[in-house]
């Protein structure tokens, strides 16, 4: 049993913190072509590149997955990571010869187009799209900041389906988000460019939720570790009656409270990046589990954190609302937490099953 | 990074297994106070005999020289096999250690054997009515006297202390100094004139711990264990020994108590089926968490310092949520007292509201973490 990070994943760690540390200023990200520079390099780097091929890619492939994940959320990268993920593992779950034989390439600009109005599952989804038309609209479709390419999961004429498409003049949306962009796609404005040959399609699509949902966790983790430091720093800076606000029980015990709950999240998260190649019904709790978890709790450190900082925290000078912001985006992302505590539920309780 | 154990590890879950499975007690627990420490004590005979005992003390002192996957796997075995916890707990995790670090060699060849064997109880003579949180503040004194030392004093919350034969106590030797200075950790021979013990009957009907009067009892010189007025010390670093064992044993325990649960989870309503789905979400986070701490832990060798105050936080924050989703789905046969299983959960749910309060309250684990873990400015604390 080795499960924790040192030797090879602990040099992965500090080079993605080096390497993003040198890229951008989190402030210069609110302007578009500074983060289009910034998506350029992380890409040129390789840091997006999907590590390991797709359904065939082992545990240790997910824990460095969500290593970087971690990084991408503490410099809070302009790109959905987990979303691009998702996307690739769904590209690469395909039968046909050669792991990039559908027309994606590593490096490719792509987004994924899963989530609708009703949820990110396929048991939400209400839109509806075959050879002659299409209803209904994709939303929160992310990962790249300019998408050549859609990766688009939805309900086709013989049930869940994934296909490769292009949609003219995509704008992103003002989302919550304001450094990672996020697109709206109404599913009759799509080009569909060719219908991904995989065998389940309704399973290749659970996986890359399941899969995304724990890189979105580890993305929070990582944006929470930052936003905690943040506010710990001003604690020990900021004086009134005299004295750092941070010696006062009433502001350091929740700091603490929040790091504690954070380090166990992380534990929890690193369970489930090594579940997502397990096949079942354990692969779905392990990611439920560390999905509601993290979610839950790094909303609560964010609002911590902002109750340290009183008004500076609240003024859009502060990038404690970025942080903030990307913690919101996260939680909502593959899934909210009440939807994936239903699932443990249904799982753990009705179904029986066990981590 | 993985969570897969070595040929031998699985060797040794499949051993300890198996022995369990043919002598593990099967009888439920008496109902007396002395009747279930000799029923405890005698179980530490059984893991004794098949040399279970001090599975992480070093062969030199007759322990299993186990490393801390090995203690794992055993304790979670243990525990999830419903076996109850060891009766010289505070012998086998705390003092023996102590003893190990900074006893003489005549102190450990006269007190280790009895304490693996279960022979010898040991308690803990640590708080004081004036001094919980703030043990360092304790007016125990101890005053040099011919050939060793007078103790007077009143300790409290000591557990088991009405069967142990010696006592590790927390004494001042030097009233002049700062209040963390001047502190010597004792022997106290249990049977000695002057001692008075009073048991206190917890809210569970138990009286597990006790209030101990000291009045002028003799200690010899001898039974200083460590430098004189550096108790505080040996308390402060040793005190974190005892977590490890205690949370391995902890998580394990709750995960049978969630295994309990989850079957009549099936009917509940949608609301209690989340709460449930949360709590049960802790159990797990926490089992993972320790995992990662006995890992880091293997890997580095070194002592275990001001992050067990996060796993303890934790883990006391978990027994209590599990335990509310038991009383919200049980409550009503609870509250009945019914028959002997819901008494049993009232039991158990009532012992749960101190895992926040013994071993250091969460408010103390608090501090900690922010001042030692996050470095944050010492205050009133």
């Amino acid at each position: 049993m080795k499960f924790h990070v040192d030797g090879e994943l602990a040099d992965l760690r500090s080079g993605a913190r080096e390497a993003m540390a040198g890229l951008w200023t989190v402030r210069s990200l609110l302007e578009a072509e500074h983060r289009d520079s910034a998506y350029r390099s992380l890409s040129r780097l390789g840091w997006l590149d999907s590590i390991g091929d797709g359904h065939h890619a082992g545990p240790q492939d997910c824990i460095r997955a969500c290593i970087v994940a971690e990084e991408l959320g503490r410099a809070m990268a302009p790109v959905g990571f987990a979303e691009l993920y998702a996307a690739r593992s769904l590209g690469l779950a395909s039968d046909a010869s050669g792991p990039l034989a559908d027309g994606l390439q590593a490096g490719d600009a792509v987004v994924a187009a899963l989530a609708e109005r009703g949820g990110w599952h396929p048991e939400h989804w209400e839109g509806r799209l075959n050879d002659v038309d299409g209803t209904g609209t994709k939303i929160s479709c992310s990962g790249a900041l300019r998408p050549d390419l859609v990766v688009l999961a939805c309900v086709g004429a013989g049930g869940p389906d994934v296909m490769l498409a292009s949609v003219e003049g995509l704008e992103p949306n003002a989302g919550l988000d304001l450094v990672r962009p996020n697109f709206s796609i109404r599913l009759r404005e799509v080009c569909v460019l060719k219908r991904l040959r995989i065998e389940q399609p309704a399973a290749a699509i659970g996986r890359a939720l399941d899969l995304g949902a724990v890189l979105a966790a580890a993305e929070a983790v990582g944006a929470a570790r930052k936003l905690l430091a943040y506010a710990v720093e001003y604690a020990g800076e900021r004086q009134q009656f005299g004295v750092q606000i941070g010696s006062f029980q009433a502001v350091k015990h929740p700091l603490a409270e929040m790091h504690a709950r954070l380090e166990v999240g992380q534990s929890l998260v690193y369970r489930a990046a090594l579940g997502q190649t397990e096949s079942g019904p354990r692969r779905e709790l392990s990611a439920s589990m560390a999905k509601a978890y993290v979610s839950e709790i790094t909303t609560r450190l964010a609002q911590v954190a902002l109750q340290t900082f009183g008004g500076i925290g609240f003024t859009w000078d502060h990038s404690v609302h970025l942080y903030y912001r990307r913690i919101l985006h996260l939680r909502e992302a593959f899934g909210t937490p009440a939807y994936h505590t239903t699932r443990i539920a249904r799982l753990a309780f009705d179904q029986g099953v066990r981590l | 990074m993985d969570l897969a154990l070595s040929e031998a590890e699985l060797e040794l879950r499949d051993q300890v297994r198996r022995w369990l499975g043919e002598r593990l007690p099967r009888s439920p627990h008496p109902e007396g106070p002395e009747e279930r420490f000799h029923d405890l004590l005698a179980w530490q005979r059984e893991l004794f005999d098949g040399g279970w005992a001090g599975l992480s003390w070093p062969r030199a002192f007759g322990g299993g020289g186990a490393d801390p996957v090995q203690q794992l796997i055993v304790s979670e075995e243990l525990a999830s096999a419903g076996a109850p916890e060891p009766a010289n707990v505070v012998g086998i995790d705390v003092m023996g250690p102590v003893i190990m670090q900074v006893g003489t060699p005549e102190q450990q060849a006269r007190y280790l054997p009895a304490i693996l064997s279960g022979e010898e109880v040991w308690c803990q003579g640590f708080s004081e009515p004036d001094a919980g949180s703030d043990l360092a503040a304790l007016r125990t004194r101890a005053v040099p006297f011919d050939g060793g030392f007078r103790v007077s004093g009143q300790k409290v919350w000591t557990s088991w202390a009405q069967f142990s034969r010696w006592c590790a106590l927390l004494a001042r030797t030097d009233p002049e100094v700062p209040k963390h200075q001047g502190i010597s950790l004792l022997i106290i021979d249990m049977k000695s004139p002057g001692i008075d013990v009073r048991p206190l009957i917890q809210m569970t009907g138990d009286p597990e711990f006790s209030e101990v009067f000291l009045d002028n009892v003799f200690v010899p010189r001898e039974n200083l264990l460590g430098d004189l007025d550096r108790g505080w010390q040996i308390a402060t670093t040793t005190l974190m020994y005892e977590r490890g064992p205690y949370i391995a044993r902890r998580q394990g325990y709750l995960r049978t108590v969630a295994e309990r649960l989850m079957p009549m989870l099936r009917e509940a309503n949608e609301s209690l089926r989340q709460e449930a789905a949360r709590a049960l979400t802790d159990v797990e986070a926490l089992r993972f968490h320790t995992y990662r701490r006995t890992s880091e832990l293997q890997a580095s060798g070194g002592p275990p310092g001001a992050e067990t105050s996060i796993d303890k936080l934790f883990a006391g924050q978990t027994e209590q949520r599990l335990f509310d989703v038991a009383f919200e789905l049980l409550g009503h046969e609870i509250a009945s007292g019914s028959d002997a299983v819901a008494r049993d959960w009232a039991y158990h749910f009532l012992y749960s509201r101190s895992a926040t309060i013994y071993g250091g309250t969460a408010e103390i684990q608090r501090t900690v973490i922010s001042e030692r873990l996050l470095g944050l400015p010492r205050g009133s604390p």
